[in-house]
């Protein structure tokens, strides 16, 4: 009787072409989305095909070739012409990020091909440079390439959260311009500063939201803790607490059994 | 936790975010909006994996040989290891990079230490590797290493989980061709592991005869020669007793300096287990005496037997495992490497949370003036970063040790202060991780700082108890370093007249340094170069041999053999001692 096959249900393996190809796309359609907007735009057509002519350039390089920089060049390109077409439009009509619209498929669509092109972009990196940092204990000049996260170790099953995760997040960004569309006063500003109560507000809501998140983390490694990290902890406060005086007097004993080493 | 590529994308994204608020485009403050949101869930997840899982995860390790599992191994014997992480969390973590901590004294063979993945409760992660170890002692695993991070690399975070496992390295065996077994070849000879012994005994061989004194029994009555003689004479036969081997070990500290499982302690110990093995496969007594600086540390009667043999190789494998320690070493030694050893096997513990050092420490409340290095500058030390990592590791490393040897709540300030004590405590520290650290052997005198000039004396006390002790011609083999005492050998030359007066033999072993020329051959070829380096090891070289001249030469006087550990025959020489006192001819002592 021959033995029963195993049933093994491991995810299919994806490779580096897969990543490269799922940025490839997410860039596609960020592009598609700036060409049809700067249809529109008041900006000059030379300087706009020439920006997007650049995040194509770049984002191709990016994605075939291990660039550092590219990530952070390709955002900047994505940012400009927003940015410059804003700049404009405000001589004219002042800064109001009221005037615009909500829950736009278009703005949408390039929220996820964002989401989704940097993602993949980071992964690639990450197959590239490594994941990890390089190790600091490594003197100057020896460190070394961190290591690099392996083929191997790639699976489908990494991509398929990004399903859910993108429209969900691009959702939640359109609540969260929703919210900051509000008529907010932080402190009293000059009504020309509407702006700027805008940008306390989301400076704030960040400041807050990472101090409360480090903070909650912070207790709840605290009560995860073993014995003697704690006892570390405890030791480490008393310390702290008594510093000077700890140091005063071990100082004199250390200059004593010195002294009658010598003698 | 925050790597430098989250740190710049979460910057450039407020920086963009915060241009594209103040200007009112949408689109833009859509765009960074989302990548920010996404950031912080990242974030968030991130932590939630690391505090659901990391006290959930376990490491299995298994040592098989070709018999299967092992719990014991020998030296220079290939072991494949294989270890396994499994978590029982209820979240996956995407990317794990596993290292596996190879203990100092196995060399891999085959196989990688290194692997990464994804670790969940249905998919474990495993390493298989080979190792060979080098010499007999102790294998310590203290756990695996373990970095987890998102798979875009923007959050880090290294742990080390737990699993000590200890295995006994057992010396090689001696199985050479050269130590083949003494082999009866005729009947007259007396069994394994006896040999004559010209005083009256019970064996069946005829010594003498003398006259019968009443009480003798009558079976011992040579009836023809008293009938032509016309009195009673009495047979006396010779006696049989076993022949012993009592083996002196110098474990002191001199001999445990160098890389582990490369020192020249585990040298001696493989020759004396060499000698004990050999020894027991003919029966012969075996005894051990270790000993170091302060006296006798262990000692076993020549005995027999596997029990015997047994007790015998796990104290000589106790020994090879031994690290040096030195009250002598300097903070500034061996801070960093205890910091390293640190880093590697407590994480947490340095983390900022519990072991926090005030970066403005050292500028308002620098260390004393004693514990600054000569060498360092001592002006403006206030500014130097130098100092102040040094301070910094420590403070942290101080802490450790404070909480991890129970000093009390005045400890912490007490090893920050005390630099003897500092240096004790991190020593044995290191010493329970069995990471031996480059000591310095000379002061800036240029005097030897594991010389001990009472070591002959102790040893001639231990051999002078041991001849006091014992029979007849027997062998007393000295494996101790007196290379650094070759002006104190008096009362050691003296015990051994003592013992050669009573016809025991007495061989010495010296150990000898790796990577040094054996005596007696041609020295290793360092060129034409007048660096510094190859001065001072051809230097250093010379005067070992000068050193083992002198030796050899003071205790060739009194007729006893003098042999380099690192030569391969050195065991051979001991057997062939062994051999002469077996086949002694008769009345020949």
């Amino acid at each position: 009787m021959s033995e029963p096959a195993k049933s093994t249900l491991t995810p299919p393996k994806i490779t580096v072409r897969h990543y490269q190809a799922l940025c490839g796309l997410a860039l596609a359609a960020i592009l598609l989305l700036l060409f049809q907007q700067s249809s529109r735009s008041i900006l000059n057509p030379a300087v706009t095909t020439f920006i997007h002519v650049m995040i194509l350039l770049i984002g191709v390089v990016g994605i075939l070739y291990p660039v550092r920089l590219s990530p952070m060049l390709v955002l900047f390109g994505i940012a400009a012409p927003m940015a410059l077409e804003q700049f404009y439009s405000n001589r004219a009509l002042g800064p109001d990020l009221r005037a615009g619209r909500i829950l736009d498929l278009a703005d949408m669509l390039m929220c996820m091909a964002g989401l989704v092109f940097f993602v993949g972009y980071y992964r690639l990196h990450g197959l590239w440079f490594g994941v990890l940092p390089a190790d600091r204990r490594q003197p100057s000049g020896m460190s070394g390439p961190p290591k690099r996260r392996s083929e191997d170790s790639l699976s489908l099953a990494e991509l398929a959260p990004l399903v859910i995760t993108v429209p969900a997040f691009a959702l939640l960004a359109e609540f969260a311009c929703m919210v900051l569309k509000l008529r907010w006063t932080v402190v009293d500003l000059p009504p020309q500063w509407q702006q700027g109560q805008q940008l306390l507000l989301a400076a704030w809501t960040i400041l807050l939201g990472l101090t409360v998140g480090a903070q909650s983390f912070r207790y709840w490694r605290r009560v995860q803790m073993d014995r003697t990290t704690a006892l570390l902890m405890l030791q480490d406060v008393l310390w702290n607490e008594t510093r000077g005086e700890q140091r005063r007097l071990q100082r004199w004993l250390a200059w004593r059994r010195l002294r009658e080493k010598k003698s | 936790m925050l790597t430098t590529r989250g740190f710049w994308f979460f910057l450039v994204n407020v920086a963009l975010l915060a241009t594209a608020i103040l200007l009112g485009a949408l689109q833009l403050t859509l765009v960074c909006t989302t990548l920010l949101l996404w950031f912080f869930g990242q974030w968030i997840l991130f932590h939630l994996r690391i505090r659901l899982s990391l006290r959930r995860l376990s490491v299995e390790r298994a040592l098989s040989t070709s018999r299967g599992d092992v719990r014991s191994l020998w030296a220079r014997q290939k072991v494949d290891v294989a270890v396994t992480l499994k978590s029982a969390g209820v979240l996956a973590l995407p990317y794990v990079v596993m290292t596996e901590r190879l203990p100092a004294l196995a060399r891999i063979e085959k196989g990688l230490l290194c692997i990464d993945g994804a670790v969940s409760a249905g998919s474990p992660m495993t390493i298989a590797y080979s190792v060979v170890c080098q010499s007999a002692g102790w294998l310590r695993f203290e756990g695996i290493k373990i970095q987890m991070a998102d798979l875009q690399g923007f959050f880090s975070y290294a742990a080390f989980v737990h699993d000590l496992r200890e295995y006994r390295v057992l010396p090689g065996l001696a199985v050479e061709a050269s130590h083949a077994s003494f082999v009866k070849q005729h009947n007259t000879l007396p069994l394994l592991g006896t040999h004559r012994h010209a005083r009256p005994g019970g064996s069946s061989e005829l010594l003498d005869l003398r006259d019968y004194i009443p009480g003798d029994p009558p079976k011992a009555i040579a009836w023809k020669i008293s009938a032509r003689r016309d009195r009673l004479i009495t047979k006396e036969f010779e006696s049989e007793v076993p022949i012993r081997c009592t083996l002196f070990v110098d474990t002191s500290h001199s001999v445990r300096v160098g890389p582990v499982g490369e020192t020249a302690l585990c040298r001696l110990v493989e020759i004396a287990a060499a000698v004990a093995q050999t020894n027991a496969s003919e029966r012969d007594l075996t005894g051990l005496c270790l000993f170091d600086g302060t006296g006798a540390t262990e000692s076993m009667k020549p005995g027999r037997g596997s029990k015997h043999l047994l007790r015998m190789i796990s104290l000589l494998t106790d020994a090879a495992g031994l690290i040096p320690y030195t009250p002598r070493a300097t903070v500034r030694d061996v801070v960093p490497v205890a910091f390293g050893l640190a880093q590697d096997l407590y994480p947490e513990w340095l983390d900022r949370d519990v072991n926090w050092f005030p970066s403005w420490l050292p500028y308002w409340s620098p260390q004393p003036r004693w514990t600054i290095p000569r060498d360092a500058p001592r002006y403006f030390s206030r500014l130097s970063n130098a100092l102040h990592q040094e301070y910094r590791w420590r403070k942290q490393l101080a802490a450790i040790c404070a909480v991890r040897y129970q000093l009390g709540p005045n400890g912490l300030a007490m090893l920050l202060e005390d630099d003897e004590r500092c240096v004790h405590y991190l020593q044995r520290f290191l010493i329970e991780h069995q990471v031996a650290f480059p000591f310095p052997l000379y002061n800036g005198r240029g005097e030897y700082l594991f010389a001990e000039p009472w070591k002959p004396r102790i040893l001639a006390d231990l051999l002078l108890q041991a001849v006091t002790r014992g029979k007849d011609n027997e062998l007393f083999v000295l494996c101790v370093d007196l290379l650094e005492n070759t002006e104190q050998l008096t009362p050691l030359a003296r015990t051994i007249s003592v013992a050669k007066a009573r016809h025991h033999q007495v061989i010495v072993i010296c150990p000898w340094p790796t990577g040094v020329a054996v005596p007696g051959t041609k020295p290793r070829e360092l060129g034409l170069s007048l660096r510094m380096h190859s001065l001072l090891q051809r230097l250093n070289a010379a005067e070992l041999h000068e050193a083992f001249a002198a030796v050899k030469r003071e205790l060739g006087r009194l007729g006893v053999p003098v042999f380099c550990a690192a030569q391969r025959d050195s065991v051979n020489w001991i057997l062939h001692r062994m051999r002469r006192l077996r086949i002694q001819e008769r009345g020949v002592r």
